[in-house]
């Protein structure tokens, strides 16, 4: 049997992507497809519909590889962004509106989280220390806003905030992360 | 605008977060091209949401890959039908009975080949270290020569220490020599002897100092062959000669003589 390699330079992975090398999409199917898994459950808070948009998603990646530009930032954050909308259109699709319930796992997550926020963290089960300490007002701004895609103004009336003051709060939120971050990883 | 102003003002932090209007977007685009340390804030603030969005990481079903796969593969041809809306229902749980099917034949498949990947990463792995532990050896060994050969090179950089070349004889190690490192200072002696030949097995070559005119020869004891060894030596010499014995030594030198050299005064 042929040997696989088990390590490449993203530049490697990028070039040979874009030669429509499907032994290079594998390789970026098996090293990405958790996180954007995880990711696109959390959004549309079902695995079977997750499923779909996980191959949407990598489909659109395999067939637009040709317009990702290294300058503009690593592979993966490209990668994550194509999973992320791909799962948020869903959530926003008639389709999606007709079976579903309204609320996310994430918003109901993270709004027991800002309910309580010492009983309900067993419900995080394998997340790390950084989403512990997280604070919760944090944890709610990032996941509306990525998780479920609330708008700008959206977040704003639900948090009950100016509009204004929204970009202010997602950097804070934003900040932090960062910060809990940093004491693990120096990125 | 400042660029400190821009970074605090957020809008960052809503690019990142996927919820930037158009226009932001067209803007903080433009931004980051123009200032490499909005660029740089950027990233860092991806590379934090990349690494929160990672911690949400899940084991996607093993049969969706292969599913995947197939899909790029055909993808050419293909438009997005697969992703349409159902509208008839019961062919379509036929299907998804018969999808069921083959995706659970898929797996079995999937898995069979895994386990053959694991077990070949395993055999891998195992040689690897085998490799290591080899590396390691070839390392303590060269160590040892590259501190045999420092001490050499003190050796000859020491004024304490004369130095005696002997010369292989001719009729059995010709072009051959060895070195004798004498300190009367510190009464110590060391030889060196790797051009000489290897002795057989069973034999090992020893010193001798001889003084006056032959008339006295000291046993300078038996070395080994190869590195830098201590020899016994506490007087002065005019000769040093090397003879070929059985392990361990004699008395009385009975072997072949194999180098010789006279000592300067």
């Amino acid at each position: 049997m042929e040997k696989e390699k088990t390590f490449l330079l993203e530049s490697e992975l990028v070039s040979q992507l874009q030669r429509k090398d499907s032994k290079a999409f594998g390789y970026l199917y098996d090293h990405y497809a958790p996180s954007l898994y995880g990711v696109i459950c959390r959004i549309v808070g079902s695995e079977e519909i997750a499923q779909d948009v996980l191959q949407e998603a990598f489909l659109k990646i395999w067939n637009n590889i040709e317009a990702y530009e290294p300058s503009k930032g690593k592979l993966f954050t490209w990668v994550l962004n194509i999973a992320r909308n791909t799962a948020i259109d869903k959530l926003r699709s008639k389709e999606y509106k007709n079976t579903q319930q309204k609320d996310s796992l994430a918003s109901k997550q993270a709004r027991n989280k800002s309910d309580d926020n010492s009983q309900q963290i067993g419900e995080f089960i394998g997340l790390n220390d950084v989403l512990r300490k997280l604070r919760a007002e944090h944890q709610l701004i990032i996941d509306m806003m990525y998780f479920e895609g609330y708008t700008q103004a959206e977040v704003a009336e639900k948090l009950g905030i100016p509009l204004g003051t929204v970009k202010t709060r997602a950097r804070a939120a934003l900040e932090h992360l960062r910060t809990l971050l940093r004491e693990d990883f120096d990125f | 605008m400042k660029v400190q102003e821009y970074i605090e003002s957020g809008i960052l932090s809503i690019y990142v977060l996927g919820v930037a209007t158009e226009e932001e977007k067209a803007e903080v685009e433009q931004m980051i091209e123009k200032y490499p340390e909005i660029r740089e804030e950027l990233h860092t603030l991806q590379a934090a949401m990349n690494e929160y969005a990672s911690q949400f990481e899940l084991q996607p079903p093993q049969e969706l890959k292969e599913r995947i796969m197939q899909r790029i593969t055909t993808e050419s041809t293909q438009s997005d039908a697969y992703l349409g809306t159902a509208k008839n229902t019961s062919t379509i749980q036929r299907y998804g009975i018969a999808a069921t099917v083959i995706l659970l034949l898929m797996s079995l498949a999937g898995n069979f080949h895994f386990y053959t990947l694991w077990k070949e990463a395993e055999r891998d792995l195992s040689v690897v270290k085998a490799q290591n532990i080899e590396n390691d050896k070839k390392i303590i060994a060269l160590e040892a020569k590259y501190r045999d050969i420092e001490s050499e090179l003190a050796m000859v950089q020491n004024p304490s220490f004369q130095i005696t070349y002997l010369e292989g004889m001719k009729e059995v190690a010709p072009k051959s020599y060895a070195t004798v490192f004498w300190s009367d200072e510190k009464k110590q002696a060391f030889i060196f002897t790797n051009s000489l030949p290897p002795p057989p097995k069973g034999k090992q070559y020893q010193l001798w100092a001889v003084t006056k005119g032959d008339n006295i020869v000291w046993d300078a004891g038996v070395f080994d062959w190869g590195k830098l060894s201590p020899v016994k030596c506490f007087e002065k010499p005019d000769k040093f000669i090397i003879t070929l014995e059985k392990e361990g030594g004699v008395p009385k030198a009975e072997g072949q003589a194999y180098a010789i050299g006279a000592v300067k005064s």
